[in-house]
């Protein structure tokens, strides 16, 4: 039975020792996590972990802590994690300051991925909070790009207002300071909505207000947190292998733990978004990793889904499969640049293409649209479970 | 003896603590028994019979646990860079009787350069 579904198991999916750690680093029973630890140990595979899900070291140390597990070996570990927390010190000063400024300038700034999980967890160091991902309400977007920019950072890409609207995020940075991801709209992807601005009211309408390193801030419904880890877990350009199914499992944990763990208000949304294909597939990953983690029925009642032709196009471009024909790889190369234009602008977008990849530094010419498909490529293979 | 100021200072799940010295871009883990040698610094006392019998750890290893600290700099002593000098003589005589290094120090680099950094396509869609 193991061994089938290892066979039918996509490409995208975590390799068989990503499964394991994440066993462990999830284990709710401190027991289990020191038999995967010993298993691993035993098994001499840890020097194969990719950069990824290295990761979820940490948070495998915090569990083998739990356990009472010790010795030399754990040394690695126990310096991952102090590396993580100490690093996470210093972005919480960075991510106060730049919460402050929006918060000071009237901006009700909601904290997504690394600072949501961090306001969830508390003092835990166990997940790396690589940027700051925030949004913001649209017609406050001014207002914080102004904030932010009177604090010294400053946008990476075209700060012209109609590139603004065409996206669904901004990156602004600062010397020696990590990024701030500023979004108006949850993910690229639901920025391909048909009203992006109707489908952002159905997230701020059930946004719960929470205090983060002293500071009134607004978080995702946690079903809806589980639901961005979700579109963007599976998909080809995420840099995150292993580490989103183990954030899903502590959202959809903590949802349980505040009793709001309603999936048929996550399946009536990701099927309003247009996004239930995607989500399917992401669930029945997360089911694989943590069997029973998600009722079957929601499975079965997303799996019965219709998935319109787009939705079915986009989630061929957007998957982690590894063995894609050259072709579609250029396709997606170039929907990638334009994926974070509405559709409706679609005529203009088309328009502005050359000059929007041009101000962002992207490819420009034929020969450097083929070095850029065969980069991805080499990377896409690279992360392919079982690369060396 | 005072401890240096401007330092965070948080739990490790080992029973440990991480001090942050955000001002020389370092952290330093320290197992349990230099969590509890800093804890008793903390409540003001510093003497070693006293620091060994507030902990329950032998003398030797709260000496051990002291030459280390002052070694990381976490330490402000009065009698100068002397002083230093023969703790850190001393931190390696004690730790090698104790037979354990109590206290590990991780160099940080700042968030912005640990930062993996995404190539710009990846940017703008690992949101």
């Amino acid at each position: 039975m193991a061994a089938e579904a290892s066979r039918r198991r996509p490409s995208w999916w975590p390799s068989e020792i990503e499964v394991e750690l994440l066993r462990g680093a999830c284990a709710q029973d401190a027991g289990v996590a020191g038999e995967i630890w010993r298993r691993l140990v035993a098994s001499g595979s840890l020097g194969a972990l990719r950069g990824d899900a290295a990761r979820l070291l940490p948070l495998l140390y915090e569990r083998l802590c739990a356990a009472g597990v010790n010795g030399t070996e754990l040394q690695p570990l126990r310096r991952a994690y102090a590396e993580v927390r100490s690093l996470n010190v210093a972005t919480r000063t960075q991510a106060r300051e730049a919460l402050q400024r929006l918060v000071a300038s009237g901006v009700s700034p909601m904290l997504l991925k690394g600072l949501a999980i961090d306001a969830m967890a508390g003092e835990r160091g166990t997940r790396r909070i690589g940027d700051l991902d925030l949004m913001v309400r649209h017609d406050q977007l001014g207002v914080a790009l102004g904030a932010l920019e009177e604090g010294g950072w400053h946008a990476t890409d075209s700060s012209e207002p109609g590139a603004l609207v065409a996206k669904h995020s901004t990156c602004l940075r600062r010397p020696d300071t990590v990024e701030v991801d500023l979004h108006w709209v949850l993910s690229g992807r639901l920025a391909l909505h048909r009203d992006p601005g109707a489908a952002m009211a159905l997230f701020w309408g059930r946004a719960r207000p929470a205090v983060y390193l002293g500071l009134e801030v607004l978080t995702l419904h946690p079903m809806h947190q589980l639901l961005h880890l979700l579109v963007h877990g599976a998909l080809v350009e995420s840099r995150a292998t292993a580490r989103w199914l183990a954030d899903a499992w502590f959202v959809l944990r903590h949802a349980r733990e505040c009793e709001v763990a309603d999936w048929r208000s996550l399946v009536d949304d990701v099927r309003s978004l247009g996004v239930s294909l995607q989500t399917w597939a992401a669930l029945r990953c997360l089911d694989y990793v943590f069997p029973g983690v998600v009722p079957p029925a929601v499975l079965a009642e997303l799996r019965a889904s219709r998935w319109s032709l787009a939705e079915r196009l986009l989630w061929l471009l957007d998957s982690r499969t590894v063995r894609q024909p050259l072709a579609l790889d250029v396709v997606r190369t170039l929907r990638s640049h334009l994926s974070n234009q509405r559709f409706r602008a679609l005529p203009s977008a088309l328009l502005l293409y050359p000059r929007y990849l041009t101000a962002n530094g992207y490819v420009v010419s034929p020969v450097q649209l083929a070095r850029h498909v065969a980069r991805r490529r080499r990377e896409r293979r690279e992360r392919a479970p079982g690369a060396a | 003896m005072k401890l240096k100021n401007g330092l965070v200072v948080e739990g490790l799940p080992d029973g440990g603590c991480l001090i942050v010295d955000e001002s020389e871009k370092q952290s330093h883990a320290l197992r349990p028994e230099a969590a509890s040698v800093w804890h008793s610094l903390e409540q003001g006392t510093v003497e070693v019979g006293e620091i060994a019998t507030a902990t329950g750890l032998e003398a030797e290893v709260v000496e051990a646990a002291l030459a280390e600290l002052e070694g990381a700099g976490l330490l402000e002593s009065e009698a100068g860079s002397s002083r230093r000098e023969w703790l850190a003589r001393a931190a390696t005589v004690a730790g090698a009787a104790v037979g354990l290094k109590l206290i590990e120090t991780v160099v940080t680099p700042s968030p912005a350069a640990a930062q993996s950094l995404p190539d710009e396509q990846d940017a703008q869609t690992d949101n």
